[in-house]
């Protein structure tokens, strides 16, 4: 016997009595059955050519590569069996049912509808054993995320997120809530790879933030190249096919989600089951009232994974409204029921615990005095406002929003733009830039008065870059490239809108220009530049105007937190959430009144 | 004329190899589970074959003989269903003994290696060429894994292919998914991993 690389003597057996007493052992199942595994490169499998009856645009994504005529599912599953023999049949499956119909046994229907039927079910029985070696002979997670492993990755894998990646792979429904920086986008997608190669992931949708869209994009094309990605963006007419293409990961935003979505299963993100649907920045969903946290939690899939550092922004509910997207269920409110679920649900590591090699964050409060300018329009301000609430019958917390934001504003740039914070904020960039450094500047204004565009406009000599929500998506993404290679030592951002998802490692200094009500956001806003891949100290500096309303929220805020640290880690606070009416009044000397 | 070029680097230039595996049934001790597991350089699974095997129930014939006659029956099955041709095959030292490729009847136009770890204990024929190497498992851990190579170790397309297994820690690994394999099959008739 042979057959190309093997050839087989006659085996060697006993002569004369005894071959004769001694058959020859043979195979229980002969012959050998046989399963093809299909190589895992996507492009092999498909066909790259756009088929000429597409839209221009259409044909440009498939000219990238996209699939066309191949239901992606098929790449998905092993479907060829070389060998379907009988011998498979009987060793796999249980005999075909006795025939029952009148004329069994002598050829008429009965027997073939007997025969179609067990041969049905052994077909898919053989397809589900096929699919299932697929997934088990595929090179081990410990391997694959191994340096010297069958997969190149662009960067090795810390132990925890390499840990972080097995729980995903092994958990279908996780709240990755890492602190900011340890790179949760990266193991999301390790994991993502790796369901893709165990042929577990036929689509995945990620919603993120729309600055952040950008950045998925290439670190997907980084991390993961064997995945196709198809961003849902533009004209609705253009959303309405990127929906329906056939690619491994749908990313879009949260607002193109809203907008999007529909009851209907024949289009948009509802059309078909996802294998993984992954929420990047979850606290977008936190309260569960809303629109977005309704329709996330009503996305087909098998597998939720929520990502963000801040589970908890401002009280219990927002974690247990997250919990609900990634359970697919109800969630308890409170208690050590939540405590077990969280326990059950959650993969939290902090920085310290995983990260002692990256370089501190040193921060300091940089109390300043008002110019005296500025003292006169703040007191004159203040005294104004809180005389008009005090006359006003029933005071609302609007009302003591907008005294509270008047007075911040005032706080940085008085009347004729004069600044204490501007002109301390400008000395030290003098420095810092000639020594070659590059800093944030955080504020939550973003205006021609008192925000970002002054700021930027007082800073010019520096180059600044200004990043804010007002911009579009490319021109972030043309900024923040910007900041990281070309010399520009100074970015202002919109606290809102810059401080979060961004990798601004570049940067070792950062100032938060004025106090944001929520020390989390502040905090998610310095990891931009304190994470992995930064290599110097980072300095954080805090302005906060003497005996001005900024001091007075600051100890409320540093009261919070104490109690909210000891019960839950990274716990923070909002103005309409964790500070009461009560506390919001006190801050500009105002008492409840009953209403009448 | 188009320049003719030969890509070593190529996964697909070198070629597949496969692994062969024997493990015993765990419900019926006469009864012997094999696969044969193709891989690509990358590690990549190509192909699957399996299939079982009785063993002669006699008292007549030696069990080393019994078990070579099975792992040489099985084997053969195996070869004949595959539809790959692979540049090398594989196999663990302490499953096939040294007779079966060289003077048991199998013989292969391809070179075959049987493996061992510095635990196992394992014979081996003196027409076999013997060397060590050592690769770094996912762990970082550097590993000594003893070669026995039948006719001789290899050269050219086959050689870069099975420095590349070395490379990537898939000398030995591909065979515990091998079994993994068999017991997705067979269920319990595989016993615990080994």
């Amino acid at each position: 016997m042979s057959a190309g690389w093997w050839q087989a003597e006659e085996a060697p057996r006993p002569s004369g009595l005894l071959a004769r007493l001694l058959p020859a052992s043979e195979p229980v199942d002969p012959p050998a059955t046989l399963l093809h595994v299909p190589p895992l490169r996507a492009e092999t499998a498909h066909r790259e050519t756009a088929p000429a009856d597409l839209p221009a645009q259409q044909r440009a994504c498939a000219g990238d590569g996209f699939t066309l005529d191949t239901p992606i599912t098929r790449h998905g599953l092993v479907k060829q069996w070389k060998a379907q023999s009988v011998d498979l049949r009987r060793l796999l499956f249980p005999p075909p049912p006795a025939p029952t119909h009148p004329n069994a046994g002598q050829g008429g229907q009965g027997d073939d509808a007997g025969v179609a039927e067990w041969l049905t079910q052994a077909r898919m029985k053989r397809d589900a054993l096929a699919r299932r070696l697929a997934v088990v002979l595929q090179p081990p997670p410990a391997a694959l995320l191994s340096a010297n492993g069958p997969l190149a990755w662009p960067d090795a894998l810390y132990p925890f997120q390499r840990d972080g990646i097995h729980v995903l792979l092994q958990a279908p429904q996780l709240l990755l809530g890492d602190d900011m920086g340890l790179g949760k986008t990266v193991q999301a997608i390790a994991a993502l790879r790796l369901l893709f190669l165990r042929r577990e992931l036929t689509r995945a949708l990620i919603v993120v933030p729309a600055s952040l869209i950008e950045q998925w994009q290439r670190e997907l094309a980084r991390w993961a190249p064997e995945l196709r990605v198809m961003r849902v963006y533009g004209s609705p007419h253009d959303r309405r096919w990127q929906w329906q293409y056939g690619t491994h990961v749908t990313l879009t935003s949260y607002e193109t989600l809203r907008a999007d979505y529909s009851e209907r299963f024949t289009c948009g993100p509802c059309r078909e089951e996802w294998s993984v649907v992954v929420l990047d920045e979850a606290q977008k969903i936190k309260n569960a009232e809303s629109d977005l946290a309704r329709i996330c939690k009503r996305l087909p899939r098998r597998r939720a994974w929520a990502l963000t550092g801040t589970p908890l922004e401002n009280r219990v509910d927002d974690v247990v409204s997250i919990l609900e997207f990634v359970t697919g269920g109800a969630v308890p409110s409170g208690g050590p029921p939540l405590h077990a679920a969280l326990a059950q649900y959650q993969l939290r590591r902090r920085k310290e615990d995983v990260l002692r090699d990256l370089p501190e964050k040193i921060v300091t409060d940089l109390p300043l005095p008002l110019t005296p300018a500025q003292r006169r329009a703040y007191e004159r301000a203040a005294q104004e406002g809180i005389t008009a609430l005090r006359e006003t019958d029933e005071v609302s917390i609007e009302q003591v929003l907008a005294l509270i934001t008047r007075l911040k504003q005032l706080c940085n740039f008085g009347p004729g733009g004069e600044s204490a914070k501007m002109d301390d904020l400008a000395n030290r960039l003098e420095e810092l830039t000639a020594a070659g450094h590059k800093a944030l500047v955080f504020t939550q204004y973003i205006g021609d008065e008192s925000g970002a565009r002054r700021i930027a406009s007082r800073l010019r000599r520096f180059a600044p870059l200004v990043f804010t929500g007002e911009q579009s998506l490319p021109e972030r993404s043309r900024i923040i490239d910007q900041f990281q290679h070309d010399d520009h030592g100074v970015l202002i951002l919109s606290l809102r809108a810059g401080g979060v998802g961004l990798n601004l490692q570049c940067a070792s200094y950062v100032f938060h220009f004025d106090r944001w009500w929520n020390p989390a956001v502040e905090r998610q806003a310095e990891d931009r530049t304190h994470r992995l891949g930064q290599t110097q100290p980072v300095h954080v500096y805090r302005y906060q105007m003497t005996d001005t309303i900024e001091q007075r929220i600051n100890e409320v805020l540093l009261r919070k937190i104490d109690l909210f640290t000891n019960l839950v880690d990274a716990a923070s606070l909002d103005p309409g959430g964790l500070l009461s009416k009560g506390e919001l009044f006190e801050l500009v000397g105002l008492e409840i009144r009953e209403s009448r | 004329m188009p320049i003719q070029f030969h890509d070593t680097e190529d996964i697909a230039e070198l070629g597949c190899a496969a692994f062969l595996h024997i493990v015993p049934s765990a419900a019926h001790a006469s009864q012997r589970l094999g696969a044969l597991f193709f891989l690509n350089a990358r590690g990549e699974p190509l192909e699957f074959g399996y299939n079982r095997i009785e063993l002669m129930q006699s008292v007549l014939w030696r069990a080393a003989d019994q078990e070579q006659a099975a792992a040489r029956r099985l084997a053969l099955t195996l070869f004949n269903a595959s539809t790959l041709t692979p540049s090398l095959l594989l196999c663990r030292a302490d499953v096939i003994g040294p007779h079966l490729f060289s003077g048991g009847g199998l013989g292969l136009q391809i070179p075959v290696v049987r493996l061992a770890t510095a635990r196992d204990l394992v014979g081996y024929s003196g027409s076999e060429a013997q060397a060590v190497v050592e690769s770094v498992d996912e762990f970082g851990e550097c590993h000594d894994t003893y070669l026995f190579w039948t006719p001789a170790p290899p050269t050219g397309a086959a050689e870069t292919l099975f420095n590349k297994l070395v490379e990537r820690y898939l000398l030995l690994e591909p065979f515990a998914r091998a079994e993994k394999g068999l017991r997705e099959v067979y269920g319990e008739l595989v016993g615990s991993p080994s």
